[in-house]
């Protein structure tokens, strides 16, 4: 029916074998795909338990399904799964399909949601046994195969071209409404949250640029202040590198000061965010370790800059001037 | 102790150079008081600065007690100045935020010292300056002489072969400036060799010497008869 991150799916309430109707409140939900033999294979999902779907499956032999791992966890958390009967909707359907697998997690439908519970149907069969209308359309309607996963085992010229002249060779009315590659449909899912990342990051490197030419601005000014003091230091007997330490000194302390409010809050920012994040922990060390490090760097070398400058005073014009 | 012999020191600003100090040959042994003095614009603050090692711009040679100055390094200058040398300034150039206490201390802190060697120098110069009461006060809390009794205190306090003071009395007013005169009378009487600039005859009979400056040039070079005791009575 429809592919991973396509942005649609299915949803059933399932009712164990033997189970009567649940509660309402009762967590029965379960995304469900009806899909071919080579499915998992073609997405690189492994099957964990069991066995896959394979071409024995026919219209002719017991109705099977395969379900996920969270589907296992939900419905039959202590209790092997394999050959276990369910249904969906009704009690009087639950023994319609039985579990011959179990595959790994995957995110089907939404990518910031947990995983859900998921079933699979093979294409080749038909549950016949329903009564109502209802029922029976929908069954008829899954039927319907709405999007495709093609792989080849070599890179392939002109794709589009091929898949498309291959598709009208089988049926000339067949609409291909969208082709692209999976990457892309997968990509897809976090346009948004790329968009947010690289504004966050934008906004990061002008917040850097920000402190540290502010920095800049401020130790330049404690610079031409303290211009006649450095002078008199400087005559008592300052070594260039000593002055330059007092400034970095003076420096350093603004970035501590800085870093003592700035590292709480970002800590609690990361918490706040946390939902936004792929494949990063909100309290991932090296970004913790790393955004104050390389603050550190930039803010030293700005206040550098002005220390440096300080050191060139030379004391005998700064007496005159002061 | 200390010998010049041909410094010349100038300024260029766009095509023109301004000469400053011409040709400048002075012998100052060690014991000396010497006061320099000419007229506004003679060299007078910049033969001062050669002395004291603040200035890098020169030309000639510079012996400071048989040492080549004038082929150290900037840092070896700077190192011996910080050792050898201090300075006294027109304007006292006390830091504001730092105590009296602290802004004598402030040489010895350059000198990498024990911390309790350093507390003990300055506790010496205090009492010996009859300062101690005024040891946590702040420069702003001071009066002119007293300011200046600091900048005196701050530049001997780490026994400097010699003392350099750049109008010392500028500031102050006829009592303060004889306290101040006098207490160099005593600085130099233990030891001390000083080299003053003032425009101020008076200051100039506490010294023994007179060197004057005219346009960059020596144009006088004189041993006063006058005991520098006498001259408190006259």
């Amino acid at each position: 029916m429809y592919s991973p991150l396509e942005g649609d799916n299915w949803g059933e309430c399932v009712i164990q074998q033997g189970h009567g109707a649940p509660s309402h409140n009762a967590p029965c939900g379960s995304t469900w795909d009806r899909v071919s033999t080579h499915f998992l294979d073609s997405i690189g999902v492994p099957i964990v338990r069991g066995r896959n779907f394979t071409e024995q499956d026919t219209a002719a032999t017991p109705l099977v399904a395969i379900v996920n791992q969270a589907f296992v966890k939900r419905f039959y958390p202590n209790q092997d799964p394999i050959g276990q009967h369910f249904g969906i909707d009704k009690p009087q359907y639950s023994g319609s399909f039985e579990i011959v697998g179990v595959f790994k997690d995957f995110k089907i439908n939404n990518p910031s949601r947990d995983v859900r519970p998921v079933f699979l149907r093979p294409l080749s069969q038909t549950y016949t046994g329903y009564k109502e209308p209802e029922m029976i359309s929908t069954e008829t309607q899954s039927m319907m195969m709405n999007a495709m996963i093609i792989g080849f085992n070599s890179p392939q010229q002109d794709v589009e071209s091929l898949i498309r002249h291959t598709l009208a060779g089988i049926d000339p009315n067949l609409t291909v409404n969208d082709l692209r590659t999976f990457q892309a449909q997968v990509s897809g899912n976090f346009n948004q949250d790329r968009l947010v990342a690289r504004l966050s990051s934008l906004f990061g490197v002008l917040a850097l640029i920000l402190a540290s030419v502010g920095l800049y601005g401020v130790m330049s000014y404690f610079v031409a202040r303290r211009r006649g003091e450095i002078g008199v230091r400087m005559a008592l007997g300052a070594t260039r590198s000593s002055v330059v330490g007092m400034v970095m000194r003076g420096a350093m302390w603004q970035i501590l000061i800085g870093l003592l409010l700035g590292i709480p809050a970002s800590l609690y920012a990361g918490y706040l965010m946390k939902v936004l994040l792929w494949g990063v922990d909100s309290y991932d060390p090296l970004a913790i370790a790393g955004a104050p490090l390389m603050l550190i760097i930039c803010a030293a070398a700005a206040g550098f800059i002005p220390a440096r400058r300080a050191a060139s005073i030379e004391p005998m014009q700064a007496l005159r001037t002061e | 102790m200390i010998e010049l012999k041909n410094i010349e020191r100038s300024y260029k600003a766009g095509h023109t150079e301004t000469w400053v100090l011409r040709r400048v040959g002075l012998t100052i042994r060690e014991g000396e008081f010497v006061t320099i003095m000419g007229p506004s614009g003679a060299g007078k603050s910049s033969l001062l600065n050669v002395l004291a090692l603040l200035d890098d711009g020169w030309l000639g040679e510079y012996w400071f007690s048989n040492i080549p100055v004038h082929s150290y390094s900037r840092k070896q200058r700077a190192d011996l100045a910080r050792q050898r040398i201090g300075m006294v300034f027109q304007s006292y150039h006390l830091l504001d935020d730092l105590t009296v206490a602290e802004n004598i201390d402030l040489p010895l802190s350059y000198k990498n010292l024990p911390s309790k060697e350093r507390q003990g120098m300055v506790a010496d110069i205090l009492d010996r300056f009859q300062i101690v009461a005024k040891k946590d006060l702040f420069p702003s809390q001071l009066s002119g002489g007293q300011q200046q009794l600091v900048g005196i205190a701050r530049a001997v306090v780490h026994a400097p072969d010699l003392l350099l003071a750049d109008e010392p009395t500028g500031n102050l007013h006829s009592t303060q400036a004889r306290e101040i005169m006098e207490l160099f009378r005593q600085l130099n009487k233990a030891g001390t060799t000083i080299v003053q600039v003032t425009h101020s005859e008076e200051n100039a009979r506490y010294g023994r010497r007179i060197v004057e400056l005219r346009d960059g040039w020596i144009t006088r070079d004189e041993v006063l008869d006058a005991d520098p005791a006498e001259v408190g009575s006259k």
